[in-house]
């Protein structure tokens, strides 16, 4: 380097390095000021005063509400069509109707938690597609403030977010057709014992677990 | 007395250091001068690469800063309900729309063709029932757009933050290649030496013929002196 000259040079040539040192200095800490800063932004951005959960809580309804109303019409036809089996085979005061009442209970409650559950995790990836979101700008803000990091940020930004679709389709048959009138119409269904349980105690009136006075 | 060849010996030597002086005086100052060259060249350098360094980070940062904006909550949640509203009405058929606001020739349509000719208050009933229909399907029509805006639909929330991301990825790419290669010139620059001044053949003449009358000097003078104290012994 420098400096060969003598020693007013050599000093000369040390100035230049200690001024660019100094500027260095300066210019690192402007960075880091701005990498703080940068930092906080994206923070506050995504942080929960902003994507809250009555953001992904919004989401999440959405969801239920395309999903449960296909649910309750399901519902409401099962029981609408069970309750005109039980009729026409004169079932509809009677155990076995009360097991049928049971059974679509049953599935209606199972069904309703298996789309809330399905909403949840819908939400989940949601959450998880914003917190990806918020990566890719804090790449990207290391990217701008470090020009050796841009390469790198080139190979992940092809991975970008992806939310993981939603049920959008129209549910399907959610409840099991439980056909009333013959026994062997509904054994399928329920088991030929519990059928013939069902059944048996439909033609007595009793109800299953009922008590039967004799006196 | 002195021997005349050492005397010119003497002078000789003396006038040839001194010019041997001068000639190391050059070398100095012409060094002096290179040097402070190589120090505004280093000077040049270096904050021409700073500007340009910086002018490049300022690209960036605009690019950067500008996604950061189009992600905001608010700009997220507005874009979000601008495609549901544009998928709602994607989805929704003209016809179900219709029957949904009540149109008579909409929900006749929609009538089994017995019903036509039923009474007044029957078909009412029955229009009614195919209105409401028709209210609660658009219902869930606007909870399936709003589901998909937020996902993969044309428009939807992540499909847009990645579109942001990759247009402001790619001008921070740009600048950060631009950055690393005037980086990589900037480093050549800096491992520019000052130009080295090296002593040529005049001064290293001088400096031997100096030597040389020197030595002639010497020996005139050392043999002169050993003859006068052989004398006076």
């Amino acid at each position: 380097m420098g400096g060969k000259g003598g020693g007013a040079s050599n000093n000369q040539a040390v100035q230049l390095q200690m001024q660019q040192a100094q500027e260095a200095r300066d210019r690192e800490n402007a960075r880091q000021a701005r990498l703080n800063q940068g930092k906080s932004a994206i923070d506050n951005i995504f942080g929960a005063a902003n994507f809250g959960d009555a953001f992904y809580n919004k989401y999440r309804d959405a969801g239920l509400n395309y999903t449960m109303p296909q649910l309750e019409s399901q519902y409401a036809d099962a029981k609408r069509t069970s309750e005109a089996d039980l009729a026409r085979a004169g079932l509809l005061r009677s155990g076995a109707a009360g097991f049928v009442q049971n059974k679509l209970t049953e599935q209606q409650g199972v069904n309703e938690a298996a789309l809330k559950a399905k909403a949840d995790t819908d939400t989940a990836e949601l959450r998880k597609s914003i917190a990806a979101q918020q990566q890719q700008a804090y790449n990207q803000l290391y990217a701008t403030e470090d020009p050796t990091v841009a390469a790198n940020t080139a190979a992940s930004s092809a991975a970008n977010a992806q939310l993981a679709q939603p049920q959008q389709t129209a549910l399907g048959d959610m409840f099991k057709p439980i056909a009333i009138g013959l026994g062997s119409a509904i054994t399928p269904v329920l088991g030929q014992a519990e059928a013939n349980r069902a059944l048996s105690s439909g033609r007595t009136g009793r109800e299953q677990g009922s008590q039967t006075n004799t006196a | 007395m002195c021997d005349p060849i050492s005397i010119i010996g003497l002078g000789f030597s003396i006038g040839s250091q001194i010019m041997s002086m001068q000639a190391q005086n050059d070398i100095a100052n012409q060094q002096q001068s290179a040097n402070d060259q190589w120090v505004a060249y280093q000077r040049r350098q270096s904050q021409d690469y700073l500007q340009r360094d910086e002018n490049l980070r300022r690209n960036a940062e605009a690019a950067r800063s500008g996604s950061l904006e189009e992600l905001s909550a608010t700009k997220q949640t507005e874009a979000q309900e601008n495609e549901a509203a544009r998928l709602t009405d994607e989805l929704t058929s003209e016809q179900l729309a219709n029957q949904a606001e009540g149109d008579p020739n909409a929900l006749a349509s929609a009538m089994f063709s017995g019903q036509q000719n039923g009474s007044e208050y029957s078909k009412t009933a029955i229009q009614g029932h195919i209105q409401q229909a028709a209210i609660e399907a658009r219902k869930r029509i606007a909870a399936l757009a709003e589901v998909q805006s937020y996902g993969g639909s044309q428009f939807g929330l992540t499909n847009r933050a990645n579109t942001i991301f990759n247009t402001a990825g790619q001008d921070i790419r740009l600048a950060g290649n631009e950055r690393a290669g005037i980086l990589s010139a900037h480093n050549v620059a800096k491992a520019v030496e000052p130009i080295k001044i090296t002593q040529g053949g005049g001064g290293s003449a001088w400096g031997g013929l100096a030597q040389a009358g020197a030595k002639i000097a010497g020996e005139g003078l050392g043999s002169q002196m050993a003859s006068t104290m052989r004398s006076s012994t």
